[in-house]
């Protein structure tokens, strides 16, 4: 019989050569195709097969990127970009977060808000962002307003149907032990409902991540998402490439973290964190 | 990701938030008359101005034609994509890693090199939510090809099946399930990347342009409409889709649960 899994049954595996074995078939793979691809990117760039404005080396854009670093205008754009993201993710993590327990433990709460919760969610984040900025202001508020908006639903969302999935009997035990209220929402609720909630963190933060680049292509002054809108306007194709680079480098920082602690915090729910 | 329940069973609780936030809206901006915040009657008359001319259905019009090209777009090239995936483990070895790591960088820091790359047309936009379709539907068809419980495909060797046999008969109609709701992620995500590829993009068109007016004129009723109407066209898309996900025997076969513990799980 074909064996379907390839990543599960690495630790279990007695002997030390085949596990080798597994770790280079993990590993080497996913790499020979990068540097396939970066090879495909080094040839079409040095022979020039498309024009500067719309391809430039991988060399040239590492280089940009180590210039802007050496300046100080890396730290800087980037700083900005973080910082409304922890302003943004702060503020509408933890609404959402509050909101979807309140919601999740109470029925009655459930019934008269959670339609409306649901009717608000259909509306897609961008479609807030003109109207925060006429009623904000194009600086930093109505950008964090945005990101929190962003936040706000997958953790609301995620939290709320956690803490609905806790199992009955688990209610039962904690009824058992004549635990009040606050202590079973301590003591049952929240850990074991804490896998959704680490997802909902998770999705929280791309989406925040994405809606800050989004909120500073729409207008600001700073931030990694400006370098690349300016990039663009001046048609410079490396600093367009470098922004993505880093875009996406923190994208997969702040992921690799998140399943980090996933990992630490909850590692018995390894296929809900996927 | 599902439309809410009220709809299915009604509920006259459900009802009370929204009729209660509704009439504060009126009385408050009528009793305090401001820019920031424009009446109902300012919305509606606002949609009137807008439908009688006719620039509302174009407006939606295109906004539609752009999504619908992305969308399927995106989907049939995730799903083929998916399904070569979950049937080799070599393919899955070399790409599914890269493509975790690709799925990382969020969506709209692409929209510069799509315009540098594309132009201004419709199809940076077009690109754009593709990619936001692809890797939802990508992602939930490999899990689903990876997850046909083993005693099916057993069953099939027993009947001596070939592999395309398989695929037709036993994996494609047991991973239906992830196929669904790797659909209905893709759905929401990408009417959320509609809006900020038709907003982060300079020549327009779409419903966007409500948006825009309404804030380069000051006229906030005008993104009231565009808000509710992105959001209802949103919804119904949503219910347009369980509903065609329920046609016939697609019901039975895409919602018959053949793992309950790790059914649609990627996001």
């Amino acid at each position: 019989m074909r064996k379907w899994s390839s990543y599960h049954d690495i630790g279990t595996l007695q002997d030390k050569g085949e596990s080798m074995k597994k770790w280079a078939l993990l590993l080497l793979p996913p790499f020979a195709v990068q540097i396939a691809v970066l090879a495909l990117w080094y040839w079409l760039a040095a022979r020039e097969v498309f024009p500067p404005t719309i391809l430039v080396s991988p060399g040239a854009v590492l280089q940009l990127v180590a210039d802007i670093w050496g300046t100080g205008e890396l730290q800087e754009h980037l700083g900005w970009s973080l910082r409304r993201v922890a302003e943004g993710f702060s503020l509408g993590a933890s609404a959402g977060f509050l909101l979807g327990l309140l919601v999740g433990v109470s029925p009655r709460l459930e019934r008269w808000i959670g339609p409306s919760l649901d009717v608000f969610k259909q509306v897609p984040v961008f479609a807030w962002a003109p109207a925060l900025i006429v009623i904000l202001g194009i600086d930093e508020a109505s950008k964090i307003a945005f990101i929190a908006i962003a936040c706000f639903y997958p953790l609301l969302q995620n939290t709320r149907q956690g803490v609905r999935g806790v199992q009955r009997k688990h209610l039962e035990v904690a009824q058992v032990y004549g635990l009040s209220r606050w202590k079973t929402v301590q003591r049952v609720v929240l850990p074991s409902s804490l896998p959704p909630i680490l997802a909902g963190i998770r999705q929280s933060l791309a989406l925040a991540w994405m809606a800050v680049v989004g909120a500073e292509l729409l207008g600001a002054e700073s931030g990694v998402g400006f370098f690349m809108v300016f990039s663009r306007m001046l048609f410079q194709m490396d600093g367009v490439l470098a922004g993505i680079l880093l875009v996406g480098v923190v994208g997969i920082v702040i992921n690799g973290f998140l399943s980090l602690a996933e990992w630490i915090l909850v590692p018995w729910a390894k296929e809900i964190a996927s | 990701m599902s439309s809410p329940d009220f709809i299915r069973k009604f509920e006259w609780k459900g009802w009370v938030l929204p009729l209660v936030l509704l009439l504060a809206w009126t009385v408050w901006t009528n009793v305090h008359p401001s820019l920031l915040f424009p009446t109902p009657q300012k919305t509606v008359a606002a949609f009137q101005e807008y439908s009688s001319t006719g620039a509302i259905w174009h407006f939606i019009g295109t906004s539609l034609r752009r999504f619908s090209y992305g969308f399927l777009l995106g989907c049939v090239a995730g799903f083929l994509a998916g399904a070569a995936l979950g049937s080799s483990i070599w393919l899955e070895r070399f790409f599914l890693p890269n493509i975790q790591a690709f799925r990382q960088v969020p969506l709209v820091g692409w929209v510069p090199l799509l315009v540098l790359w594309f132009g201004l047309g419709d199809s940076p936009r077009v690109v754009l939510i593709a990619m936001g379709a692809f890797f939802p539907v990508l992602l939930n068809t490999w899990a689903g090809f990876r997850n046909v419980p083993r005693n099916y495909r057993e069953v099939g060797a027993a009947f001596g099946l070939t592999r395309l046999q398989t695929l037709r008969r036993i994996v494609l109609p047991a991973s239906l399930p992830w196929v669904r709701s790797g659909t209905i992620l893709s759905l929401t995500f990408s009417w959320t990347i509609l809006v900020a590829s038709e907003i982060l993009t300079e020549t327009n068109g779409g419903l966007s342009d409500l948006l825009d007016l309404g804030r380069e004129r000051f006229r906030l009723e005008l993104v009231n409409v565009a808000i509710i109407l992105l959001g209802g066209i949103g919804f119904l898309m949503n219910f347009g889709l369980e509903r065609v996900w329920s046609i016939g025997r697609l019901r039975w076969l895409s919602q018959n649960i053949h793992n309950q513990s790790k059914r649609g799980q990627t996001t």
